[in-house]
């Protein structure tokens, strides 16, 4: 219950930081709207005519259509209300959002991107009408701004050569490493901006979503597995516009909801090892009362009578144990994120810090969610156990033949790739069940050869006592097996994806310098840098959007040369009319290598398909030329040069405006975060490990009760110490030998499905296998000092005299 | 029946005391108890339920510390082991070699075959059992034993597939396959019919003749005591 309360805990932060990580004005839309002839370039024109339609109920289920500019600025902030000096640290820029002033003004400051404004309402008052062009220099100008930035009512502010007063606070909670945003009126940020008078950024559009208060629900159940739902479908707007998700056009939170997904995964794969723990629990239980319930029959109680008390009398010890789980993980939760702190104590804005602010999330949900699953998980066990105890389950080998053959087709079921995410699911589930249900024939015929098994006695002993118990065994055995597989599955998932993640960083991060921003800002470096001596490479890289197909799909322009080619994993040069498409666009558009393909009036031939990893739009890349008419709205350099450090000092002193950095250090930086995000992963499946141990301790404690006599007349036999413990050593060989043998195929297989199932399903790019032995040996390590542990605390301690108090 | 010698005494057991405590009360089990056992002497154990027969045979064996008392046994080299109140970590060798033990039943261990059963006993015997017999011999004369007693069929079957008499008849073998000094039977022929009775205590008695080894039978079976050399009536 501790691990599931602390995934639980985990994933509602990771999804808090997600959201945080959505600029406030896109939060309540969920869609943004283009032309399908020209995706990048939207014009207020355009925007009329959509709402235009909107308005005479043409768009069905829209709620809102809202124009959007916006771009990055410097700001001075220019006095203080009453204070000096300024409490605000200096912000040199901000992202300035223009927004339609005069319709936020009539829905009252409570219109849709700005629902949480402060003071908003009070402060606010039309500005004079403004006809683009006209504004009056002199003029102040009202605006909302972010509270992260530290500015007060009253306070002016200078950007693109205009003058702000702040007129209200928006307390967004935004991410911590985001640009603080602004928000003014639209045309103020068109002038601002420099952008042509009726230029739009974006046109955002909300939709009211039927099954959004069901996919809340089941977020507050188990954060992150919205991700793994279908999205909601796209308005379907007039015809020559297209409607994109806002969540897809942001690779980071969807690289997030990855992995929150898998952690909401591991949750309940913790609840299938309790579930083992309790069964085991109340199947030793049962043993003991077994003849006081036959008693208790013989004197006319009843079955049903019977299973009520005992069902009760474990729901009870369930719902302590989920009370206790319940504290024993927000400590942990708190624990495991102080960890990840001080683990990257260089990046304290990663946002995890806030582990005091746990208690904020602490609520209803994940209370009622330790409760229930604490009460079902060991009703269950309760039923079951009681099933088996007085009616044993028939065991015919046809049965079991049956069940395996059923199962082998719902596996098959689930690598087909029609059958989706909830396939994967299965296949993996399935294939979990199928490796627990040989244990027990892999016990029996370990049993059936007991008698030849060579080696010494004792160690002959220690082995057969596992195959002489098979039902009680087995059971021990599953939960470890399981929490291993898992354990060796997470781990070769993550190693993929850090490999792949690695390659990737490897391949696209081509120069020693590395520099983005907006292209009017990017472009006069090349001309200055041309001439550099000391630069031996210069590649531009310029992208935005054109339609392929109906679909606004990224395209970007490099030279596909011997070294661009190399950017996308291939050996030679592309030729000329040659494109690269990713996997993403060429499993929704069923592309492949040879195929042509029209852009923009152009007939490309794609030369690969390469793998997009974290992408989630469609993408193209092409030889730039000065054919293609693309408006860019991303400028990339990527630079070669002999003293790497110093241009970037130079450029970042030169250009405030652009983003510029080194390759080793973009490169530290995001495999820091790729490990930060894992290491939770990691810790949680060795927290399943830790309950499996518990639950094999139980297992062989069990073993010696039922073995008790053996025990004496071992000791009376003159057995010692250490033969004893040569005994258990034997046993937990054995253990740790089955969980092995049954662990890591199964393990590496749930790598597999993670990596070539469950990723492309729900996020569309296959991460291909690869592990380091420490995916492997890591866990097998735990479960060998598990099982060693385990075996050698289960050894009866007390010798023959005090044992045979009783006699027979 | 078989002549005790009673010349040299195998074991000599001397002010035994033995008490159990249940939280307040005190119960005194044995108080002061003295005898000796002669080589080839059976001795039995007689009197009623609770009157300390087990608790004894547990003493002689070294699983159980007396309170007060001492046990010398006399092993075939000539030097003298003596126990009665040390714990069983420091007898483990004493019962490896000297000490063969017959409970009433549950004397196999489930999980070894009859044959891995009579091995066990021979392999934690060590080389030094009995000082002269080597393991192999050992083997031979517990196989020689097993066939008298017709289990040769039986050696690599699992205790659990053999009937009750099967079963004590194999205990037997187990138990004499060392060629211990000292015997002891608490109640071996408890669950068993007349005729396997018969054999198991025949088996026992054939023992001590040819081994020179002692016996002692905690019992109720008036048949058994008749056949003692010596009977000790241990009071309630
Ligand atoms: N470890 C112990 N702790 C407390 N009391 C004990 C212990 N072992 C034996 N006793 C008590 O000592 C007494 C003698 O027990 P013992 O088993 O020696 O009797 P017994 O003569 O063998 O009886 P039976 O003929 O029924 O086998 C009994 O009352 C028993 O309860
Ligand atoms: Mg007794």
């Amino acid at each position: 219950m501790a691990s599931i309360v602390a995934v639980h805990q985990i994933g509602e932060r990771i999804a808090l930081q997600l959201d945080a990580s959505m600029p406030i004005h896109l939060r309540d839309a969920q869609f943004t709207a283009s032309l399908q002839a020209a995706p990048s370039a939207v014009t207020a024109n355009d925007y009329f005519r959509l709402r235009s339609s909107w308005r005479r109920q043409e768009v069905p289920d829209v709620t809102a259509v809202v124009p959007v500019v916006h771009g990055v600025l410097a700001v001075d902030l220019i006095e203080g209300v009453n204070q000096s000096p300024p409490v605000a640290a200096p912000v040199s820029s901000a992202q300035i959002v223009g927004l339609d002033w005069l319709q936020m003004l009539e829905a009252g400051g409570q219109h849709l991107p700005l629902t949480n404004a402060v003071g908003a309402d009070a402060q606010m008052s039309p500005p004079a009408l403004m006809l683009p062009g006209t504004t009056a220099l002199d003029a102040v100008h009202p605006a909302l701004v972010d509270a992260a930035l530290g500015w007060v009512q009253g306070q002016k502010f200078a950007a693109g050569g205009l003058t702000f007063e702040v007129a209200g606070l928006i307390e967004g909670g935004s991410a911590p490493e985001a640009l603080a945003s602004v928000y003014v009126d639209i045309g103020l940020a068109q002038e601002a901006l420099g952008l042509k008078p009726n230029q739009l950024s974006l046109i955002a559009i909300s939709q009211n979503d039927p099954q959004a208060p069901l996919r809340d629900l089941l977020e507050k159940i188990m954060p992150g597995i919205s991700s793994g739902l279908p999205v909601a479908q796209a308005p379907s707007l007039p015809i020559g516009w297209v409607a994109q998700g806002v969540a897809e056009q942001m690779p980071q939170i969807s690289f997030g909801r990855s992995v929150l997904f898998n952690l909401g995964a591991l949750g309940s794969l913790s609840l299938v090892v309790a579930w083992f723990l309790i069964y085991q629990t109340a199947v030793l239980w049962l043993r003991r009362q077994a003849l006081v319930y036959q008693r208790l029959l013989h004197q006319g109680v009843t079955l049903g009578q019977l299973r009520l008390v005992f069902c009760c009398a474990l729901l009870l010890v369930g719902l302590v144990a989920g009370g206790l789980g319940l504290g024993l993980g927000l400590w942990f939760a708190h624990w495991l994120l102080g960890q990840l702190a001080s683990a990257v104590a260089s990046e304290p804005t990663q946002g995890l810090e806030g582990a005091a602010a746990l208690w904020d999330s602490f609520g209803a949900p994940v209370v009622v969610k330790a409760l229930a699953s604490a009460g079902l998980v060991s009703l269950l066990a309760a039923l079951v156990a009681f099933g088996r105890l007085w009616q044993p389950p028939e065991r015919a080998s046809w049965k079991l033949g049956a069940g395996v053959a059923g199962l082998g087709l719902l596996l098959i079921f689930g690598l087909w790739r029609g059958s989706g995410l909830l396939g994967a699911f299965v296949a993996i589930a399935v294939s979990c069940v199928l490796v627990l249900l040989l244990l027990r024939p892999l016990l029996e015929a370990l049993r059936k050869r007991a008698a030849m098994l060579p080696g010494p006695l004792v160690w002959r002993m220690g082995v057969r006592e596992l195959a002489w118990y098979p039902m009680d065994v087995a059971i021990a055995l599953g939960a470890m097996v399981l929490a291993v597989a898992t354990s060796v599955g997470v781990g070769t998932m993550v190693d993929s994806f850090r490999t792949d993640f690695d390659r990737m960083l490897s391949q696209r991060l081509a120069g020693d310098v590395q520099v983005r921003g907006e292209p009017a800002r990017v472009l006069p470096i090349v001309a200055a840098l041309a001439p550099e001596p000391g630069v031996s490479e210069l590649r531009q890289l310029r992208s935005g959007l054109v339609n392929i197909a109906g679909q606004p799909v990224q395209l970007s322009l490099t030279r596909l040369d011997k070294a661009g080619a190399a950017r996308y994993g291939l050996a030679a040069a592309v030729d000329p009319d040659g494109v690269l498409v990713n996997e993403q666009l060429a499993t929704k558009l069923g592309l492949e290598v040879g195929m042509s393909l029209r852009v923009q009036n152009r007939e490309l031939r794609i030369a690969s398909i390469y793998p997009g990893y974290g992408d989630t739009q469609g993408q193209l890349v092409a030889n730039d030329d000065a054919g293609w008419q693309l408006t860019a709205s991303r400028y990339q350099l990527q630079i070669s040069a002999a003293a790497p450090q110093a241009l970037v000092n130079q450029l970042q002193q030169d250009y405030p405006f652009v983003q510029v950095e080194l390759r080793s250090s973009v490169r530290a930086l995001a495999l820091d975060v790729f490990d930060e995000t894992f290491a939770i992963t990691r810790a949680l499946t060795y927290t399943a490990l830790a309950v499996a141990a518990v639950g094999l301790y139980n297992a062989l404690v069990g073993l010696s009760l039922l073995q008790q006599r053996s025990w004496r007349l071992l000791s009376v036999m003159g057995l010692a110490l250490h033969e004893r413990f040569g005994f258990a050593l034997s046993r937990s060989a054995l253990i740790f030998v089955l969980t092995s043998l049954l662990a890591v195929p199964l393990g590496i297989a749930m790598g597999w499905m993670l990596c070539h199932l469950v990723n492309p399903r729900a996020f569309g790019w296959t991460v291909p296998l690869s592990w380091s032995g420490s995916a492997v040996w890591l866990p097998l390590t735990v479960g060998a000092v598990v099982a060693l542990v385990a075996g050698l605390l289960s050894v009866p301690m007390q010798n023959a005299g005090a044992a045979s108090a009783g006699d027979d | 029946m078989i002549c005790a010698d009673t010349a040299s005494p195998l074991l000599q057991v001397a002010g035994l005391r033995k008490t159990f405590s249940d939280g307040q009360v005190d119960r005194e089990i044995l108080s002061g108890l003295d005898f000796t056992l002669a080589q080839s002497e059976m001795l039995v154990l007689w009197g009623p339920s609770g009157s300390g027969k087990s608790t004894l045979l547990n003493i002689l064996a070294g699983v159980l510390a007396a309170d007060a008392g001492s046990v010398d046994l006399l092993d075939n080299q000539g030097s003298t082991w003596s126990y009665g109140q040390d714990d069983a970590q420091a007898t483990t060798r004493l019962r490896r070699q000297l000490i063969g033990y017959v409970f009433q039943f549950f004397n196999l261990i489930p999980t070894l075959t009859v044959a891995e059963n009579i091995e066990l006993t021979i392999k934690l015997a060590g080389n030094a059992s009995a000082g002269l017999r080597t393991a192999a011999d050992l083997r031979e004369q517990a196989l020689a034993k097993a066939d008298t007693l017709g289990l040769t069929s039986l050696l690599d079957m699992f205790p659990e597939t053999l009937s009750g008499g099967e079963q004590q008849r194999a205990a037997l073998v187990r138990a004499l396959a060392h060629q211990p000094r000292l015997l002891l039977a608490d109640e071996p022929t408890g669950n068993l019919d007349a005729s396997n009775a018969s054999r198991v205590m025949d088996a026992l008695t054939d023992q001590l003749a040819h081994s020179g080894c002692g016996l002692v039978v905690a019992t109720h079976d008036p048949a058994i005591a008749e056949q003692a050399h010596r009977v000790i009536a241990l009071p309630c």
